[in-house]
């Protein structure tokens, strides 16, 4: 359940990328883990407390989002490349920003010391922070849903990825545009790396790993839906736990992928087909 | 004079493709841009949207100098241009295409006079109000283009080959509604391979060759086989 938040969360991220730009971002893995980085710092070394702690993270993971876009991305665009050249440029940001996060923080796990309530629940245990946890990957998602698909700034996000010339002909201004979703995008994944900065350890590696988990539970549930990211999580998060229960904890990535390649091969358009209707 | 091109000369990049365009096009008209494959049709079009690099001459909009507007202040004049292809957001609602071509509009009063303008005209797009743009037909893709277009009360209307790809029916459609906004007071520009259709309702015209103006005249005179033979073997 609290995997299936967080896989939430950045599949969250990256389909609202993919539905806003058409990138699929995979870079965002070290974004998510920038993010939690930040928050350890400020609360662990800065002492801050936890909420300015949170705005922190937040404005890191988005300054480095915007970053990305405007270094590497725009880059890109305005010399006219095609999807592979962004593939390979998002894999690169991903290898590169994971070499210098080992290089500020060290390889060591960094662990947050914080004391949270347990509740008993039919037998299971949940701590209250997971409950938050679960919450707030909740709330944000739909209130991305809400902005992409409700608002006129939801909709200019979707016109311009879906032709910029046509955007530009009507007056959106299509690069502030893209800039205010690699902003939001970002937003998603601080809250992805604190919940994982206090639920489990940071570790620097995680980045690369996040970014598969999140791509997978994107593939699962329907590239650029809201729902289907939440659903693509629960369904990879529920299957992996039972995974790691009946076959043992071995299994958890050899999972991710079997699944991941059985819906690119038979359902490539996930559960929720965005493009069906509205 | 709406539109005033003198001597226009523009591109993209360092790649030259008008070379001293001049026309114009008076308030209310229907001028037909028509040529073969590379004159420099859509160039003029882009041209006057600030689409293309322009390397000399002047664009004037009511006897202003618009050629160094940024695209959004264009449309906020009143020029709006349907490009080639029938380009609507294939992923967003026939409606929401619409409130699109409504990004600069602010007052929302405005947005759903325009809106019911345009299903006035094509009575299908309000049908299919909640349909996907990706799941029209090729004909009602560019009439939701057009209204697009129309969404921000444009004075001047510029059409890059609003038939290309059309069935016989859907041009015909789209030609007879076009015919009915300007008699609604739009000024029409509209760039066309299709040289007879277009000059069925067009009264005036430009005949480009090589990014210049070979020929103007009336229709009738543009029509004129061996003018026309000439013009396209030069």
């Amino acid at each position: 359940m609290l995997a299936a938040a967080l896989y939430a969360l950045i599949a969250g991220g990256l389909s609202f990328l993919y539905a806003t730009t058409r990138i699929f971002h995979l870079a965002h893995g070290v974004v998510v883990m920038a993010g939690g980085y930040a928050f350890w710092y400020a609360t662990q070394v800065l002492h801050w407390e936890m909420f300015l702690a949170g705005l922190f993270s937040i404005a890191t993971a988005a300054a480095l989002g915007v970053l990305m876009n405007e270094l590497v991305y725009e880059v890109l665009r305005r010399r006219g490349a095609r999807g592979i050249s962004y593939l390979i440029a998002t894999l690169a940001l991903l290898l590169f920003g994971t070499a210098c996060i080992l290089l500020l923080f060290g390889a060591a796990p960094h662990t947050f010391h914080f004391q949270t309530r347990s509740l008993e629940w039919g037998g299971a245990y949940v701590t209250l922070l997971q409950l938050w946890m679960i919450g707030i990957a909740v709330i944000l998602l739909s209130a991305y849903g809400a902005i992409v698909y409700g608002t006129k700034f939801g909709k200019a996000m979707r016109a311009t990825a879906d032709n910029e010339m046509v955007a530009e002909i009507l007056g959106i201004p299509t690069h502030r545009i893209r800039i205010y979703a690699f902003a939001l995008s970002s937003v998603l994944a601080a809250a992805a790396g604190v919940l994982i900065g206090l639920e489990f350890n940071l570790d620097p590696n995680m980045g690369i790993f996040l970014a598969i988990q999140g791509f997978a539970a994107a593939v699962i549930g329907g590239v650029g839906s809201f729902g289907g990211a939440l659903l693509g999580a629960l369904i990879l998060g529920g299957i992996q736990q039972a995974a790691v229960w009946y076959l043992g904890a071995g299994w958890r990535h050899a999972v991710t992928f079997l699944l991941l390649f059985l819906f690119l091969i038979f359902v490539p358009s996930g559960i929720v087909r965005r493009n069906r209707t509205l | 004079m709406l539109l005033e091109l003198e001597n226009l000369s523009a591109g993209y990049g360092e790649h030259q493709v008008l070379r001293g365009v001049s026309l114009g096009v008076k308030e209310g008209e229907m001028v037909a841009l028509i040529g073969p494959n590379g004159a420099g049709k859509s160039t003029v079009l882009k041209s006057v949207m600030g689409l293309a690099t322009r390397t000399g001459g002047g664009i004037l909009f009511r006897g202003q100098d618009a050629g160094r507007l940024p695209v959004h202040a264009r449309l906020e004049e009143g020029i709006s241009f349907v490009p080639q292809g029938r380009l609507v957001f294939a992923s967003l609602t026939v409606l929401e295409n619409l409130e699109m071509g409504a990004y600069l509009v602010r007052s929302r009063a405005v947005i759903a006079e325009n809106r019911e303008r345009v299903f006035h005209h094509f009575p299908v797009l309000k049908r299919k109000a909640k349909h996907r743009a990706g799941s029209l037909s090729g004909g009602e893709q560019q009439m939701l283009a057009i209204g697009r277009a129309l969404m921000t009360s444009p004075a001047l209307l510029m059409l890059d080959e609003p038939s290309l790809g059309l069935s016989p029916k859907a041009i015909h459609e789209v030609f007879e509604q076009l015919s009915s906004l300007r008699a609604e007071g739009t000024t029409l520009l509209i760039v066309e391979q299709n040289v007879r259709l277009v000059l069925r309702y067009a009264e005036r015209g430009y005949l480009l060759a090589a990014g210049e103006v070979r020929f103007q005249g009336t229709a009738a005179e543009l029509a004129d086989e061996k003018r026309m033979h000439e013009a396209y073997l030069l």
